[in-house]
């Protein structure tokens, strides 16, 4: 049972993991240890090494930017920001999560209600 | 300083090689090694024991397979316009190959082998069969040989023609299995 409810909680957390790397970024620029610390506190990374490969695809597909920055705690940090298409990807992700939020509530509440 | 620590030096070395088997860019193969190396740093700053933040990073070779789990679903976009210079330059050089070399390849296939069995049976028909200002003058033996030769770069026009048909077939098969 444990194996199973792991994978769903996988499969679950794998598909918002985007829209909250997104939401992150719209509160200003940031980079990868920055944004995996915060995911982490929340419990939703599923490992450190599914953020940065996300990172990548997410500035392959022209949602993100990304720029260097020397830092003091070695070598230097890529920092990523939204683009201007981003923005608009996260506010389709933020609708489509809150249609989501709303169905998935209705069955759960109902089930709970039993 | 943690990064010269030798359990991170193996597993960059092995993260590193894992990343070459993915297709991506000069640019993208260091840049990815130094955001990880970024990281491994930043979390040994934070406090944390090496052993852990590689453990939370995951084994290197399941790291570059997620980026290739992801990259490899989208592949790096190709701007419209170089799509379509590369198609207008794709047709422009199958056309001019094609013309080129198979009128080439055809012509001189077809010229040396008339050639070369005009020099070998040319002799022995009755003088009035072919006008003997065919042979130019020469010997026979040059005739064959100019034959032969003019065959072989016939051929060969028509083996590169055929190579790069190949090609192109299996880039256009490519494009509509994508």
């Amino acid at each position: 049972m444990s194996e199973e409810l792991e994978s769903w909680n996988s499969q679950t957390r794998r598909g918002v993991l985007e829209l909250c790397v997104l939401a992150i970024l719209e509160e200003g620029p940031s980079y990868g240890y920055g944004i995996v610390t915060r995911l982490s506190a929340s419990r939703l990374a599923l490992g450190e090494g599914t953020v940065y490969p996300l990172l990548r695809r997410l500035r392959r597909d022209g949602y993100l930017e990304a720029f260097w920055k020397e830092s003091d705690a070695g070598p230097p940090r890529q920092y990523y920001r939204l683009s201007a298409s981003g923005q608009k990807y996260l506010v389709l992700l933020r609708g489509e999560w809150r249609e989501l939020v709303k169905a998935v509530k209705h069955f759960v509440a109902e089930e709970d209600g039993k | 300083m943690s990064l010269e620590d030798p359990l991170v030096r193996r597993y960059l070395d092995q993260f590193r090689s894992a990343l070459e088997a993915l297709p991506l860019s000069e640019e993208e193969r260091p840049e990815i090694l130094l955001e990880i190396e970024s990281h491994i740093a930043e979390a040994r700053q934070s406090g944390l024991p090496l052993a852990r933040v590689l453990e939370n990073l995951g084994p290197a070779d399941q790291l570059a397979e997620a980026y290739g789990m992801e990259l490899l679903l989208r592949p790096k976009p190709v701007r419209p316009a170089v799509l379509w210079i590369s198609r207008i330059v794709t047709a422009l050089t199958t056309l001019v190959l094609g013309t080129v070399l198979g009128a080439l390849g055809l012509g001189l296939l077809l010229g040396g082998l008339l050639g070369a069995l005009f020099a070998i049976v040319g002799p022995f028909l009755p003088a009035t069969w072919l006008d003997p200002t065919l042979r130019l003058g020469l010997p026979q033996i040059v005739v064959l040989l100019v034959s032969l030769v003019l065959m072989g770069v016939g051929f060969l026009s028509l083996r590169i023609l055929r190579f790069n048909l190949r090609l192109l077939i299996a880039r256009i098969n490519k494009a509509f299995t994508r």
